[in-house]
């Protein structure tokens, strides 16, 4: 006689894959920490990787932060017409882009960028070998790829994102001020009025975990990569969209914890 | 770790590795007495390439045990596998050369990046090991995609040997290359081997490569050394493995896709 297949078998292998996957990264971010704390350091890497990671991002960062000020103006601005509250624009841009557009849509071009990036450099260097010579030189692999670039991560969000602030303060500024009529020194000051300490720091932590997840994801999916060229693509597709989800998912929770009352 | 003229400086003991259902080492032994040029010949497929994983530590095994001049590798103290490595020179079939480096500074990575030398000197010693197998300061200050295919493999063997270890091991050390490339290459192995006296472990499918650097060969099949013998009774094996796989015959018990 024929067996069913049983309906909630597919359920099951998927959520034990699930918590599978969870056990790995778990493993991998909790060895890389400790790889990173552990001698030897390798500072020159990390000074190189800062600047791949936060010098080089520096372009589609601005671009992005620019163009999301500039539309967060306009956006603002017919909303509030309705309600004759144009004047509460600077104090919207300038919250919204500290707090969460800042950060978020930093932290997602960078993803983008870096974690593609190092989950193709790492994923080739396992499909031909480089990893395996690395253990062969007495080095270990998470302390001298991972470390750096997390080290790097963490440290270049932040001054990222907080340029990317005034970038798309900025964006708002011209277009309030261009176009909308609001004279230049009210829009400023009312910006500054409206910015609470609390409001850059939540941006600047935002931005550190993100770093640090961005790197950890791009690293993770390079080392685990495998089947060549192929598996090297998967790997590449897999760090940029488990990075942009872990990024949502962590502002939800950091704004959860500075925020909610 | 230095060992007497006949004591093992590399035992591999009933080794079995498998990949999902497919065993591919199944109770390897061997054993390469100090000194040793060490030849593993077989098929593509058979597993000689992750017997050499097994060994260094880079894939866990499922059973067996490996031991260097005596000790098990899992019994060193938690320095010993890095010590171990720092004896061993490894070349990887695919030169494994870091391509963001410069060749120089793969050839001294061992040297100043997890060694305590300084750069300067670092690079010194590492122009040095590449005038040894062939390549001048010019090519030292290039990156491996700047380089051919034989220079890559030159390289590669200069890293290899930077750290005068007591071990080396071999991957497929011409595979790719050109016969008059591999016969160079041959003898770049042979002499290196004979200057430093290390203990050699050479995995190749060339049986030229094997006569001229191994003065032992073994035939793995199966998952298992199938025979083993002086590199001079290659041609009067008396194994029909060994005596199918020297005349390169289709018919015979080695098949061209090994059982799984």
């Amino acid at each position: 006689m024929r067996a069913w297949p049983n309906p909630l078998a597919p359920i099951g292998r998927v959520v034990l894959e699930f918590l599978a996957a969870t056990g790995r990264v778990a493993l991998f971010t909790a060895e890389s920490v400790l790889a990173a704390v552990r001698p030897p350091y390798f500072l020159r890497l990390a000074v190189r990787q800062f600047l791949e990671i936060g010098y080089y991002s520096l372009p589609i960062v601005g671009l992005t932060a620019i163009f999301t000020g500039m539309v967060l103006a306009l956006q603002s601005y017919t909303g509030f017409s309705r309600f004759a509250a144009e004047s509460a624009i600077p104090s919207v841009l300038v919250v919204s882009l500290t707090r969460e557009l800042g950060p978020v849509l930093t932290a997602l071009m960078v993803a983008g960028r870096v974690s593609a990036s190092i989950a193709a450099e790492t994923g080739t260097m396992r499909v031909t070998e480089q990893l395996d010579a690395l253990v062969t030189l007495s080095a270990n692999p998470l302390q001298y790829l991972v470390a750096p670039r997390l080290l790097a991560g963490v440290l270049a969000l932040p001054p990222l994102v907080l340029i990317a602030d005034v970038i798309g303060t900025m964006g708002g500024f011209l277009i309030s001020v261009g176009k909308l009529g609001f004279e230049p020194g009210i829009f400023l000051n009312r910006c500054l009025e409206s910015l609470q300490t609390l409001d850059v720091v939540s941006g600047l932590v935002k931005a550190a975990v993100f770093g640090f997840l961005i790197v950890l994801m791009g690293s993770y999916h390079g080392f685990h990569s495998e089947g060549g060229a192929r598996g090297v693509g998967r790997a590449t597709t897999n760090a940029v969209m488990s990075a942009s989800a872990l990024i949502l998912v962590a502002n939800y929770l950091i704004t959860e914890a500075f925020f909610s009352r | 770790m230095t060992g007497s003229a006949q004591a093992p400086a590399i035992e591999l003991r009933g080794l079995v590795k498998r990949f999902g259902r497919k065993t591919v080492l199944d109770g390897m032994d061997l054993t390469a007495m100090a000194g040793d040029s060490l030849a593993v010949i077989g098929t593509s497929g058979t597993g000689k390439s992750v017997s050499f994983k097994c060994a260094l530590g880079l894939l866990p095994l499922d059973a067996g045990t490996v031991r260097f001049a005596g000790i098990p590798r899992d019994e060193l103290p938690s320095s010993g596998p890095q010590a171990l490595m720092r004896r061993s020179g490894v070349l990887f079939q695919g030169s494994a050369l870091f391509d963001s480096l410069p060749i120089w500074e793969n050839v001294a990575f061992a040297l100043f990046h997890t060694g305590s030398m300084r750069r300067a000197q670092a690079y010194e010693v590492a122009c040095t090991k590449l005038a040894e197998v062939g390549l001048d300061e010019r090519a030292a200050n290039l990156f491996p995609s700047e380089l051919s295919g034989g220079m890559q493999k030159r390289a590669a063997i200069a890293r290899a040997i930077a750290a005068d270890p007591e071990f080396l091991f071999f991957d497929e050390p011409t595979s790719g290359l050109d016969p008059i490339t591999a016969a160079t290459i041959n003898r770049l192995i042979e002499d290196c081997v004979t200057r430093l006296r290390a203990t050699t472990v050479t995995i190749t499918h060339d049986l030229a490569s094997a006569r001229q650097i191994a003065n032992r060969v073994a035939m793995l099949h199966g998952g298992r050394i199938v025979w083993e013998g002086p590199v001079a009774e290659l041609d009067r094996s008396g194994s029909a493995h060994v005596e199918q796989f020297v005349h390169g015959r289709a018919d015979g018990p080695v098949t061209a896709e090994p059982p799984t």
